[in-house]
């Protein structure tokens, strides 16, 4: 017998208190459901919250070979790593005082030159996002403190090619952790503004 | 396992708060970013000049990424030395405008219906050039007349210069005057309005002066009265003389309270104490005053001087009856006056826009010559004007000579000032035939809003086939106009920008662009320069400047040239610049004339504090060398007059209420939004004035007893009516305000648009020997709109 | 460690309200519209307070400039329930926008009401974004702001400080309205110590806190005006 089929009037009244209970069951379950949805949907969207779009980039720009190849420092191409909030990414400028003409074998770098002989403006786009209500400079960190930008970056330099996400998931408590160790400051004030 | 209803509900708050953070997210908190995605928050500082008020505060404005974001003081301004008023702070919501202009305009409908096709700078300007070119081939160049607003400075130099070259006497002023200039011109022979060494002085005494509002510069006053120039002067005591309890009345050490009008009556009255007291100073009546004592004129007549005209009829009691000061405050008023070392007299519009204007302007102004503080630290002094290289000689070919030697469309003027220039020339033009003025062009002037007359400008308006207006906004005038050509803001070009008339020394302020100009914006300076290269000939080679910039540049070197003063400097640098000049040394900090120029833009300007107040010229250039009590000019116009006239002697007028109007209207200009130009800059709408709860809407203030009679409580919407018309405005109750009158501000806007200004009621009287208007002399009654 | 407060002499203030706009525009405070206005939802971190006595011609006008007072013992942080508003080690109350659920208790603690609720989204056009200042929030709806004593303008002192290696000087770090003042009315720096102004003008005669009964402890002081 469906025993959840309760309130039907075929039912004897009386004290059938397994009937009761049976009816406050289909609830439960009913409210169990209904609250397995929402976490379900709640789970799926902080998961997706966390799960930043892959970052597509005009050229497949390899990090290692201009850093550990070239010895070119992060500050050729990131100019304002030490005087700016953001680091800064390259112009088409930036690219055009080597690639105007042909460099090395690569089809990538021969793409880049095509692509500055067309006058294309070779656009890069953000990896690395902190939320917005998150007030963080390079100068302090970088031109001031000195940190190495692995810390926050992770290997980024010894990549090959540019990856679809920051590699390093960086976290309030990423940031609290090293305050902490480096003597920083753990004030609310000093990042949320 | 079952969930409770707690954790149910926790469940949903979670999910909520994720889906509320994410919808968020990137929105509101995203200020650093531009269309790249993100910006490197680059910062830089420069300094400049804030060209919104007479004023000319120095400025810093911070510019990160290549946006204004904050406009600061400069500390190097030595007038304004760090500070900046509100209005100049919200600088940055002019600059930011979401109404200005994209670009140069051209009407395609009606006049004033608000069809525009968008032109390029080069066609409107070729428009003008080709209507300028046809008026000089026609021999009608004196059908061009310029309507601009305060400029002083280069602008006004240049605007001078086409006009003499084109051929053209029709300069027409829409600047405020104040008739002080008149009054300095008759007593002490110098065509200039007088500066005043506020932060010297031990007392400054100000009859109606709005000192902290709508002064020449509220930031010199704000300065000496807050003692900004520690450790150099003290802080002044300020007596404020007012018919309303203003904002400067109300922060004064004694405000003492007066009927509209009665200001000249109260000066003689202390001039009375000082006479019977023996509390002038004698020596200088004596060696710098003519007419203190009874004298003969030219024809041989023996006339009453000034110490038997006031003791004669300013007699303590009487001036208290008059004016409705006390008898004990009348004479302490005039202790503190002679004992204060050295103190000022401050003259403002409430004493000289009265239909006895100049009469009572001299007579306030004789307190000063009394008390002998005339160059003399802390008190009045005259002003040099910074020794600039002029212009080239204007090049006048045939056609400048015949249309420069024709009558102004405005008329010759008042015997003794300009008086209102745009009012009588909008008269004229409206009173003409069309076309007699064939092109106008509005330069920082809005009539139709600040008039008070702007049925006249409409009239006038629809004579002039071709208006071309300057405005970056599309105010009421601009929308009458044929062809807009939109200025760029104070921070987006080069202008000089000298201290006002009001500040003793000399400070020339530079004003140059700290931002990219706005795409759409000319220059109004760098137009009339193409127009003149343009036109070419004597037009072409009366502006043979490059640019502004070269021009302000080239004048410059009049500066370097001068062997005195300094760029713009701090504190240090000022008081050894002072102590040096006072001892006759001057240093060169510069071997050459770009170092020069490259320190005077990154500082903001050129100053030089030091004041000969040694040389009897600052006392007086007339004939004689003295200051004259009874000017012969003044004294001669009186007498063709006919009505009886003297100085000191017919001060004041007889006034009766009309039937049904029993309430005296008291206009008044308010700091924040001056001259019906704003409504521009939101964050000032907010508070506007001294009540905190006075927002967005304009107001007039009434007594409460008043109030209460009426039956109008505060925040009622009201019609403000006079013989001449009437507006709309919120009542606001103030014991500030006596009973028999209403405090109207001036400059306002609803936010509708609807324009609140109290002068389009005033009953159009005024003094015909300067031309002035009289601010005081209108009554209103109050109705429930 | 410093503790952060202000004096302001009410015998210099003239009213004028340069504070006020000075403050609007450091800390990106929109403005709302008229009607808005009149029921009583505009911001103003700072604000022009006035206090009127008499009648014409008697009157009497004080002009209070009120800022957030940075209580020592802040009744507003007590009653939050997300710990959004909280009191730094040097003496200044924070806002944490990010935190903030908008239930305006702290509003309603505050015995002085500096604290102001956003009923609205910003409204600010393409334009007039241009003008916001990078190192500030642009608070949404529904979150409660106030004056920080411009803390953005501490960070950033304390890093041009670090980059020259030096101390941080008093000038280094002025609130937007301390350093805008005309005449001079507001002066700011660390209570606590005896080189900066404040240290000394807090023991004047004529100063005094606002109701001190209270037991809040504010950090900013006033000057009464002389005789």
């Amino acid at each position: 017998m469906d025993r959840t089929g309760s309130g039907s009037p075929s039912e004897p009244p009386g004290p059938d208190v397994s009937g009761r209970a049976g009816a406050l069951t289909f609830r439960r379950w009913h409210l169990v459901f209904v609250g397995l949805v929402i976490v379900v949907v709640a789970v799926s969207s902080l998961l997706l919250a966390q799960r930043v779009p892959a970052v597509p980039q005009p050229v497949e720009f390899n990090h290692q070979k201009h850093t550990e190849q070239l010895g070119l420092n992060c500050e050729f191409c990131h100019k304002y790593v030490t005087a700016g909030a953001h680091a800064g990414l390259p112009d088409v400028r930036t690219c055009s005082m080597c690639h105007s003409r042909r460099q090395g074998t690569s089809e990538e770098a021969a793409r880049v030159t095509e692509l500055i002989e067309q006058g294309d403006s070779l656009r890069f786009n953000k990896l690395f996002r902190l939320p917005d209500h998150v007030f963080y400079t390079h100068r302090r960190h970088v031109g001031i403190a000195e940190l190495e930008c692995q810390n926050c970056h992770g290997a980024i330099a010894s990549t090959k090619r540019p990856p679809k996400r920051a590699l390093v998931n960086v976290t309030m408590d990423f940031c609290m952790d090293c305050h902490r160790e480096q003597g920083a400051t753990l004030d609310c004030n000093a990042c949320h503004r | 396992m079952s969930p409770t209803r707690r954790e149910f509900l926790g469940t949903l708050g979670a999910a909520g708060a994720v889906i509320a953070l994410r919808g968020t997210q990137g929105v509101y908190w995203a200020t650093e970013e531009d269309d790249r995605g993100w910006a490197p928050g680059i910062e830089s500082r420069h300094k400049s000049a804030c060209l919104i008020c007479p004023a000319r505060c120095g400025i810093e404005g911070r510019i990160v990424d290549g946006r204004l974001v904050r406009i600061q003081g400069s500390t190097l301004h030595p007038m304004s030395r760090g500070g900046v008023c509100p209005h100049g702070v919200a600088g940055v919501q002019m600059l930011y405008h979401p109404e200005r202009l994209a670009g140069p305009l051209i009407r395609t409908g009606d006049r004033g219906a608000g069809e525009w096709r968008e032109a390029s700078g080069d066609e409107a300007l070729g428009m003008v050039v080709d209507r300028l070119q046809s008026l000089r081939t026609a021999g009608r160049s004196d059908a061009l007349a310029v309507l601009a607003g305060y400029c002083a400075g280069t602008m006004n130099d240049l605007w001078n210069q086409f006009l003499t070259a084109f051929g053209s006497p029709n300069y027409v002023s829409d600047a405020s005057e104040d008739g002080s200039e008149a009054v300095m011109s008759l007593m002490h022979g110098i065509s200039r309005r007088p500066s005043y060494d506020l932060e010297r002085s031990e007392l400054v005494v100000s009859f109606g002066a709005p000192l902290f509002e709508s002064w020449w510069s509220p930031l010199q006053a704000y300065v000496a009265y807050g003692g900004v120039s520690d450790g150099e002067f003290g802080r002044p005591r300020l007596v404020q003389v007012d018919t309303r309890f203003s904002r400067t009345a109300s922060q004064a050490q004694e405000w003492v309270g007066i009927r509209p009008g009665t200001h000249a009556v109260l000066a003689l009255g202390l001039a009375y104490v000082l006479i019977r007291d023996e509390l002038y100073d004698a020596d200088f009546v004596a060696k710098h005053v003519s007419g203190f004592e009874n004298y003969t004129d030219e024809q041989g007549r023996v006339r009453e001087g000034y110490r038997s005209v006031v003791m004669r009829g300013y007699r303590t009691e009487e001036v208290s009856a008059i004016t409705g000061v006390p008898v004990e405050r009348i004479t302490s008023l005039a202790r503190a006056l002679a004992e204060a070392q050295p103190a000022t007299v401050v003259c403002g519009n409430d004493v000289t826009l009265s239909p006895q204007g100049l009469l009572a302007g001299m007579a306030v102004h004789s307190l000063n010559v009394l008390l002998g503080n005339i160059n003399r630290p802390g008190g009045i002094l005259f002003g040099e004007d910074p020794p600039l290289l002029p212009l080239v000689e204007p090049t006048l070919d045939e056609t400048a000579r015949a249309g420069s030697a024709r009558t102004p469309a405005a008329g010759e003027g008042h015997p003794f000032g300009a008086g209102n220039q745009a009012l009588r020339f909008a008269e004229a033009v409206a009173a003409g035939d069309e076309g007699d003025v064939d092109t106008l062009f509005v330069y920082f002037a809005n009539p139709l809003s600040s008039s008070s007359r702007p049925a006249v400008w409409e009239r006038a308006l629809e004579k002039v086939p071709f208006i071309v207006s300057f405005s970056p906004f599309l105010d009421e005038t601009t929308r009458y106009a044929d062809l807009i050509l939109p200025d760029l803001t104070a921070y987006e070009r080069w202008q000089d920008a000298p201290a006002p008339s009001s500040y003793p020394y000399m400070a020339w302020g530079l004003a140059r662009p700290v931002v990219e100009p706005h795409a759409g914006g000319t220059s109004t300076g760098e137009a009339i320069l193409s127009v003149a290269q343009r036109l070419g000939g004597s037009l072409a080679q009366s502006l043979p400047y490059e640019s502004i910039e070269a021009l302000l540049q080239e004048r410059a070197r009049g500066l370097f040239g001068a062997r005195r003063g300094m760029t713009f400097g701090n504190e240090f640098e000022r008081r050894h610049l002072r102590q040096m000049e006072e001892r006759g040394w001057w240093l060169p900090e510069h071997s050459d004339f770009d170092s020069f120029w490259s320190e005077l833009v990154d500082r903001g300007g050129w100053t030089d504090l030091f004041h000969d107040n040694t040389d009897p010229a600052g006392i007086s250039s007339r004939g004689d060398g003295r200051i004259a009590l009874f000017p012969e000019r003044l004294v001669a116009a009186l007498e063709a007059e006919g009505r009886g006239r003297r100085p000191y002697v017919t001060i004041i007028d007889e006034e009766v209420a009309p039937e049904g109007y029993p309430l005296r209207l008291i206009p008044y200009r308010v700091s924040k939004l001056d001259s019906g130009s704003l409504a521009l800059e939101r964050w000032l709408a907010e508070q506007p004035t001294i009540f905190p709860d006075v927002q967005w809407v304009p107001w007039v203030e009434v007594n409460p007893e008043t109030s209460h009679e009426l039956g109008l409580g505060d925040g009622t919407m009201v019609w403000v009516v006079s013989e001449r018309g009437r507006y709309r405005a919120r009542l606001k109750v103030f014991p500030g305000t006596a009973r028999e009158n209403v405090c109207a501000p001036y400059g306002l806007r609803h936010p509708n648009g609807e324009v609140a200004n109290p002068l389009r009621l005033l009953d159009g009287s005024g003094d015909p020997l300067t031309g002035l208007p009289a601010w005081f002399t209108t009554f209103v009654r109050l109705e429930r709109a | 460690m410093p503790r952060w407060g202000m004096v302001i002499d009410l015998d210099r203030c003239t009213g004028c309200a340069a504070c006020e706009v000075a403050c609007k525009s450091e800390n990106n405070i929109p403005t709302v519209s008229a009607e808005q206005a009149d029921m009583g939802r505009a911001l103003s971190w700072m604000k022009v307070e006035t206090e009127l006595e008499g009648e014409f011609p008697e009157t009497r006008l004080l002009f209070f400039p009120r800022p957030c007072l940075h209580c020592d013992n802040p009744p507003c942080i007590k009653v939050c329930p997300v710990r959004a508003t909280y009191i730094d080690e040097e003496g200044i109350v924070g806002q944490i926008y990010a935190r903030c659920i908008g239930c305006r208790y702290c509003a309603n603690a505050c015995p002085y009401t500096v604290k102001y609720f956003n009923w609205y989204d910003p409204e600010w056009s393409e334009s007039e974004r241009q003008h916001l200042n990078p190192d500030v929030s642009v608070r949404p709806k529904g979150v409660i702001e106030k004056c920080t004593f411009c803390h953005h303008r501490l960070q950033k002192a304390r890093e041009d400080a670090a980059a020259e290696g030096r101390e941080l000087r008093e000038e280094d770090y002025q609130p937007a309205c301390a350093e805008i003042c005309p005449a001079g009315a507001i002066t700011f720096g660390d209570l606590d110590n005896p080189n900066h102004r404040v240290h000394e003008l807090k023991e004047d005669p004529r100063a005094f806190r606002v109701m001190e009964d209270l037991g809040t402890e504010p950090k900013v002081y006033y000057l009464r005006p002389r005789e």
